[in-house]
C-alpha cells in the first residue's frame, strides 16, 4: 500500500520530473504511475533520491527488434549504476523510462554530453509534436461535426469535447518551442565545444 | 580530418579504448571514470547512444557473454582500433601545433 497517492496530469515530462523531485524533497519517492495521472509514493528521507526520465524511441535504431534489445541495454546500464526503474511508460513509438537513484551514489544524470542531450530533446520534441497533432486532429474533427451538424449530432457535447482536445493539443505543443530553442542552442554550442 | 572515420567525441574515444578488453555497459562507465581520474562520467543515455553509434560504424561489436550472465558485453573491432590510432594522431597534431604556437607567443 502506497504512503501517498496524488492525482496530477502533466503534458510535459520535464514538468513531471520536476514534480517527482519536489515530492522527493518532501519525503516521498515515486513508486508507480497508473493511467498517466495516478501517482503513488512511498515515504523516504527528504532528498534521499534523484528522479530522472528519459525517452527511448525507434528512430535511433534500424529495426524494431533492435529497439527492444537496446531498450533493455539502457535499462541494464541504469540498474547496474544503482538506479531503480520505477516505471516504463510505452507510447506508440516511444518508451519513457522513469528511474530513481539514491543521492549517496552521487550525481545522477542520464545524458552527460551534448550529442546525447540533443538526441534526448529531439525524442521529446517528436513525442510532443505527435500528440499535439493527434489531439488537434481529434478536436478539429469534433468541432467540424458541430459546424456541419452531421446526423443531428449533439452539438454541445461535440463542441465541448472538441475544445478540450484542442486545448490538450496546445498543452502538448507549448513545450515544443522550448525544446526547439534548446536543440538549436546545443547544436550551436556543439560546433565549438563538446 | 579522416573522411572514413571522422573525429571521435571524448566519450566515444574513451569507450573505444576501454573496449580493448571486453566489458559490459556499467563496466565501461566505471573504466572511463577511472581512466579519466573521475573527470569523465558517462550517463546511461550517453553510453547507450555512443554504443549504438559505435556498433553501427563497425567500431565495436557485441560478444556473447558468459552463460551465467545475462549482461551484454562489447569489444573493439579492427576498424575501431584503426579509428583509435587515427584519433591519437589527430590529437597529437592538435597538441603539437597548440603547444608550438602558444609557446612562441607566450611572452608576446
Amino acid at each position: 500500500m502506497a504512503d501517498k497517492t496524488s492525482f496530477q496530469f502533466y503534458c510535459s515530462v520535464e514538468r513531471e520530473e520536476e514534480y517527482l523531485n519536489k515530492m522527493i524533497d518532501e519525503g516521498y519517492v515515486i513508486r508507480s504511475i497508473t493511467f498517466g495521472f495516478i501517482y503513488r509514493f512511498d515515504k523516504c528521507e527528504p532528498g534521499e533520491y534523484i528522479c530522472r526520465t528519459t525517452f527511448v524511441n525507434r528512430e535511433d535504431h534500424d529495426t524494431t527488434d533492435c529497439d527492444k534489445t537496446q531498450k533493455e541495454t539502457m535499462l541494464e546500464i541504469l540498474t547496474e549504476s544503482g538506479a531503480e526503474i520505477v516505471q516504463l511508460k510505452a507510447t506508440t513509438t516511444k518508451c519513457i523510462i522513469y528511474a530513481v537513484r539514491k543521492k549517496t551514489y552521487g550525481e545522477f544524470e542520464i545524458n552527460t554530453d551534448i550529442t546525447s542531450t540533443i538526441a534526448e530533446y529531439k525524442r521529446r520534441l517528436s513525442f510532443h509534436l505527435c500528440y499535439a497533432a493527434l489531439f488537434l486532429a481529434l478536436g478539429s474533427t469534433d468541432i467540424a461535426l458541430t459546424v456541419i451538424n452531421v446526423d443531428e449530432a449533439p452539438v454541445g457535447v461535440f463542441m465541448t469535447i472538441g475544445v478540450i482536445f484542442v486545448l490538450c493539443s496546445l498543452a502538448f505543443a507549448i513545450p515544443t518551442f522550448r525544446y526547439s530553442r534548446i536543440i538549436k542552442q546545443l547544436q550551436s554550442n556543439n560546433s565549438v565545444s563538446e | 580530418m579522416n573522411e572514413s572515420v571522422g573525429v571521435l567525441t571524448e566519450a566515444a574515444f574513451y569507450i573505444l579504448i576501454s573496449l580493448y578488453e571486453r566489458l559490459h555497459g556499467y563496466g565501461i562507465m566505471q573504466n572511463v571514470e577511472k581512466l579519466s581520474n573521475g573527470r569523465v562520467k558517462l550517463g546511461a543515455g550517453t553510453l547507450y547512444g555512443a554504443i549504438n553509434t559505435l556498433i553501427s560504424k563497425g567500431f565495436i561489436e557485441e560478444v556473447a557473454a558468459d552463460v551465467s550472465s545475462r549482461k551484454k558485453e562489447y569489444v573493439i573491432t579492427p576498424n575501431g582500433k584503426r579509428a583509435v590510432i587515427t584519433e591519437i594522431a589527430r590529437l597529437e597534431e592538435l597538441a603539437e601545433n597548440g603547444r608550438r604556437i602558444s609557446e612562441a607567443h607566450a611572452n608576446g
